[in-house]
């Protein structure tokens, strides 16, 4: 009798089971994301970039994701810095309310937004009182996408200053008088990496950003219509501006996650 | 100099330093062992500034740098100490090369430009760092790594040197040629020196005095014969390996003392104690020598009060040059013996073996 190297056939079998399996998933990925592509006539394309809605809301996304993104910077860093290197009572419980954004679906962030700085919202009435007010302004959308977006920053630079060795900092100290150079020099250098890939994770989502800038800052084509809300509005009217907004997404993210990749692999020395 | 007074430390519920006092002369290289968590980094930080102790002073040349003039508390930063401190990981900067990790002190301290590229030049020629200059941290080997940290240390010109196990991570070669290398240039550049290690050897080798330290204590603090002579608690005789016995010295209407440990009764002609009272006895494993016979036919034995007990061979450890052999006589004793008088003798596990020893080589504690 015919002997049956069992093993072999199930290694075949296994390999067909996961091949099949992650060509689907690939698939199931790329066919849209390729579609947004196909669908694109190149001579169309440039007519579209004269189209005022979708330059608009280029630009109202470009500055609201940049503002987004300083304002991370400038609140997220310290705030990383703070619970990465101290110790105090009540440190897991800020860092857990600091990751929630992660987690919350962006509709309910919009409605925690507007509870707290609509005209009715808790700050509401002091905002009046000093001429803000936030709903259909350009600032309700930066504040939004800082509400969504900025645990990314955070996230990624607390992990950043964790990880810098202890032992190298306290031997600059021995060497340096002054913190802040100490942690000009060798913290923030050594922290880079971490805190750059995080701030690329904050602009790209700060960029994508739909339901909590659709809650609070509404649809105002010019003041708050960000690229995923003209492209949502355009898609009745205009399905092929609607498109070119999306493949301008597509390459966005696509750069975005290819620049987060080349960062992460990046270390110091010859390699750099 | 450095002298540290009563100096505390805990960290939560660990008493990390239970009160050390501990002086260490100027141009003294001083080794601390002990065993892992017994204190001895958390020593070496706060001598650094790294961290301030709970309670007790520390001062550096005679000038406070940790404790309290009347209420109000000293702590001298870390970088006005005057002081080097080599890392157990060597802690180099890892995003500059090794001419910038050298330098970056001096630049901190705003030396001039010119004066920086001399010192700098001068300290990577003397630790033998020269062709490596413009390499990162990550492309050298352990042993280079150690010569970045010690002369990002020198450069500053100190006149303390902290050093805390800077050889723990390297091969056997290179320690060997490091530490050959770091007992030369210490002694050309006169610093103080603390030398934290566990390894006994390293010490011993290096130092000029080694102070023992377990569970936060300093145990014991002298030269390393001394040390190894006569070890003033039991602890100290558990780390350096000799072998430790619970014993009871008798005192007999003849005058003769003995020292009884379990069964057996050693006579002792030297007077220790004229009642009977319980004592740890210590006994050197390099004092004691295996033979096949009964009686030691040894000139430098003849005419000396030894004991000769008759044993099993329970356990045979080879190492590099020389054998650890724990023999069974009634109580445990170790030996050491080279790797050729263990050839000699033909020993092997479990067969009977006589074990002897001077009488004066038994130390009470």
């Amino acid at each position: 009798m015919k002997h049956i190297n069992t093993d072999h056939l199930s290694d075949w079998a296994l390999f067909v089971f996961l091949g099949g399996t992650c060509l689907v998933f690939i698939l199931f990925i790329t066919l849209p994301l390729l579609s947004v592509f196909l669908n694109l006539d190149p001579n169309k394309i440039l007519v579209q970039f004269r189209n005022p809605q979708i330059l608009s809301a280029l630009t109202v996304g470009l500055v609201t994701s940049f503002s987004a993104t300083l304002a991370s910077l400038a609140f997220g860093l310290p705030t990383a810095y703070l619970l990465a290197t101290r110790r105090f009572p009540g440190k897991p419980i800020i860092d857990t309310i600091l990751d929630i954004p992660i987690v919350l679906p962006p509709a309910v962030a919009g409605v925690a937004l507007l509870l707290a700085f609509a005209p009715r919202g808790i700050l509401g009435p002091m905002l009046r009182e000093l001429g803000i007010i936030l709903p259909g302004s350009t600032l309700a959308v930066i504040l939004a996408q800082l509400f969504v977006a900025s645990p990314f920053l955070l996230r990624s630079a607390k992990a950043s200053f964790e990880d810098v060795d202890r032992s190298v900092i306290e031997s600059a100290k021995i060497l340096n008088p002054s913190r802040l150079r100490v942690f000009f020099t060798v913290t923030m250098p050594l922290a880079a990496h971490g805190i750059m890939a995080g701030t690329i994770m904050t602009w790209a989502r700060s960029m994508g950003e739909f339901g909590a800038t659709l809650m609070f800052a509404g649809n105002l084509p010019g003041v708050t219509q960000t690229m995923p809300l003209a492209i949502y509005m355009l898609l009745a009217e205009d399905p092929l501006a609607s498109n070119v907004l999306s493949a301008i997404l597509v390459v966005v993210s696509f750069s975005v996650l290819a620049l987060f990749r080349v960062l992460g692999r990046k270390r110091y020395g010859a390699r750099l | 100099m450095i002298e540290l007074k009563n100096v505390k430390k805990s960290f939560g519920e660990i008493d990390a330093l239970r009160g050390v006092t501990m002086h260490v002369e100027k141009h003294e290289l001083l080794s601390v062992v002990g065993p892992s968590g017994c204190g001895k980094t958390t020593m070496l930080n706060i001598i650094a500034g790294l961290c301030s102790p709970d309670d007790g002073e520390v001062f550096i040349n005679k000038v406070l740098v940790e404790g309290k003039i009347g209420r109000r508390r000293v702590h001298v930063k870390p970088s006005k100490r005057k002081m080097g401190y080599v890392f157990q990981n060597c802690a180099l900067f890892p995003h500059m090369k090794v001419r910038d990790n050298v330098s970056y002190g001096l630049k901190a301290m705003h030396v001039p430009k010119r004066e920086i590229a001399k010192r700098s030049s001068t300290i990577m020629e003397f630790v033998g760092l020269q062709g490596r200059v413009d390499s990162y941290p990550d492309e050298l080997s352990g042993g280079e790594k150690q010569r970045v940290a010690l002369a990002r240390s020198l450069v500053m010109n100190p006149e303390v040197l902290l050093l805390d196990e800077p050889m723990v991570a390297l091969d056997l070669k290179t320690r060997e040629s490091l530490r050959s290398d770091f007992r030369k240039l210490l002694e050309v550049l006169k610093v103080t020196v603390v030398y934290v290690t566990h390894d006994l050897a390293e010490a011993c080798a290096l130092s000029d005095r080694i102070a023992v330290m377990g569970g936060g204590r300093l145990e014991q603090i002298g030269h390393c014969d001394g040390i190894l002579e006569k070890p003033s608690s039991r602890f100290v005789a558990e780390f350096l390996g000799l072998n430790v016995y619970d014993g009871t010295i008798i005192h007999e209407p003849s005058g003769q003392n003995k020292i009884r440990i379990g069964d057996i009764e050693i006579a002792t002609p030297r007077l220790w104690s004229s009642e009977e009272r319980s004592v740890t006895v210590t006994l050197r494993p390099e004092d004691v020598i295996l033979s096949s016979e009964s009686e030691i036919n040894n000139q430098k034995w003849c005419g000396c009060n030894c004991h000769s007990l008759e044993g099993t061979i329970v356990e045979i450890v080879k190492l590099k040059s020389n054998a650890k052999i724990l023999v069974d006589a009634g109580f445990p004793i170790r030996s050491e013996l080279t790797l050729s008088s263990l050839k000699d003798l033909d020993l092997d596990e479990g067969k009977k073996v006589y074990v002897h020893f001077k009488a004066d080589s038994l130390n009470i504690c």
